[in-house]
């Protein structure tokens, strides 16, 4: 793997590294500083990438360790630098989603957004999180349950197979 | 509400996330060379190496100095004055022992430690082996099901599920009898992640990276680096200034969250504070303990965990 595939394959997942870190840490600062240590670990260990068509699933559990790290550095808690409300142009939905993912456990939010919004299959969700496919699929359907809870009115991905 | 909706959840990715990244990708270099290990390390290790054998050079070179400058040396690239302290306070003579059930089936040694306050970071390599090599073989917890398939009961609509536990080794990824060194050992199990205390009590040292694996010659090494921020009054002071109240954020309860987090940081660190000025002696040594455990296993079951600890002593200064 060279430095300009690195580069581009890095530059085409910027959201979902977004995602990822700020599901994980709830703050930018602290994502941007999980997001860096990532890419340099990444670098660091890019023999371990036998096939680079996994690259992305393979940053995403490098990230992931990453945060992780932050995680239990932070055990006692950093300030709260984020904010998880919304501002005065959000919809409703915006609004009640930003507060209902804020408020799931990261058990719940993290398998949720890397299904639904970064397309991971069940099985690479399994793989990245180190969870057998089934409880992956059960946090998922959980947390489905919990938006469910908020939106009444709503259909909450009734077109989606889980 | 469609899958899309949920990334209105996120907020836009942060101008400053965008950079942050690009700034990261213009460090990394193709072939950057890595700093070999010191002359003088290496002249020991093969003095060592004749006067003792081939073991003793491997446990030479399993500390940090073989880490920071071979497996993970991005602090030697990128934060070279943390690397340089790290290196400059490194201490590879740590007396110390090691007790409990655990100890009776793995030799769990604290190879060095570097207590460098100058950058407040404490970092620590260890390296666990077989006490009885002829009859068990010793892995890392970490390295069992490492890919996340393993499931009590099979998915039957995924191929890859399964419902055996894989090990993972040099030899691959399998059934353990498949991937072991010797299949007919007794394969044990050792968790080398747990939390380190000050002395006897029940205070931590804030953990903030590990890394566990097994090396090449059959020993498992987990290198551990803690930060000393957490346990100084004055930085978490540090970190509570000049925060900004994001847009769209309530104040009061932004003021309010903030306090009461702060608080706790700072009873915290009072309190690591505390235990560490309690347990270092007179000539400037803390007392430490490292639990750790040790798991059978067998015929695809985890056997009853045992329980071990290393205590040994660091060098902080007076």
């Amino acid at each position: 793997m060279d430095e300009q595939f690195f580069t581009k394959e890095v530059k085409g997942m910027e959201r979902t590294l977004y995602r990822v870190a700020y599901s994980y840490l709830r703050s930018d600062e602290d994502a941007a500083d999980a997001v860096q240590d990532a890419l340099l670990q990444g670098w660091e260990k890019r023999a371990t990438l036998r096939d680079e068509q996994y690259f992305r699933t393979w940053m995403t559990r490098v990230l992931i360790n990453s945060c992780n790290a932050r995680l239990r550095k932070h055990r006692f808690e950093l300030p709260f630098t984020e904010a998880t409300g919304s501002s005065q142009e959000d919809s409703h939905l915006e609004f009640y989603l930003r507060e209902v993912l804020a408020a799931m456990d990261i058990k719940y939010r993290v398998p949720l957004t890397l299904f639904y919004l970064d397309g991971f299959s069940l099985k690479e969700i399994a793989q990245l999180l180190g969870l057998p496919k089934g409880t992956v699929k059960s946090r998922i359907s959980r947390a489905r349950d919990k938006l469910r809870e908020v939106f009444k009115d709503e259909e909450v991905f009734e077109d989606e197979a889980l | 509400m469609k899958r899309f909706d949920l990334d209105k959840a996120f907020p836009e990715t942060p101008k400053e996330f965008t950079e942050r990244i690009d700034q990261t990708l213009q460090t990394i270099k193709e072939g950057k060379p890595v700093k070999k290990i010191t002359v003088r390390t290496m002249l020991i290790a093969a003095v060592i190496t004749l006067a003792v054998g081939g073991i003793a050079y491997a446990i030479i070179n399993l500390g940090q100095e073989w880490y920071y400058n071979t497996r993970f040396t991005a602090y030697q690239e990128h934060e070279p004055d943390k690397h340089q302290a790290i290196m400059d306070n490194m201490q590879t003579d740590i007396p110390q022992e090691s007790n409990g059930a655990a100890a009776k089936l793995a030799d769990v040694k604290v190879q060095d430690a570097s207590w460098a306050g100058e950058k407040q970071v404490f970092t620590l390599s260890l390296t666990a082996s077989a006490k009885d090599i002829g009859k068990y073989e010793l892995h890392s917890l970490s390295e069992m099901d490492g890919d996340g398939l393993y499931a009590a009961s099979i998915d039957a609509g995924d191929p890859d599920s399964r419902n055996v536990h894989w090990l993972g080794t040099s030899k691959g990824f399998g059934l353990p009898k498949d991937v072991m060194a010797d299949p007919g050992k007794q394969l044990i199990l050792i968790d080398l992640e747990k939390d380190l205390y000050i002395g006897e009590t029940q205070t931590v040292l804030p953990g903030y990276m590990t890394d566990v694996f097994t090396t090449d010659e059959g020993l498992v090494m987990a290198v551990h680096e803690y930060d000393l921020k957490l346990a100084d009054t004055a930085e978490v002071e540090k970190m509570f200034r000049d925060i900004k109240i994001p847009e769209g954020m309530d104040e009061a309860q932004f003021v309010l969250d903030n306090q009461q987090q702060k608080e706790r940081l700072m009873l915290q660190a009072e309190a690591t504070k505390q235990a560490i000025e309690d347990n270092t002696d007179g000539e400037g040594y803390l007392s430490l303990r490292l639990p750790y455990s040790v798991i059978p296993f067998n015929n695809n079951e985890f056997g009853e965990a045992m329980d071990g600890a290393a205590h040994f002593r660091v060098y902080i200064g007076k």
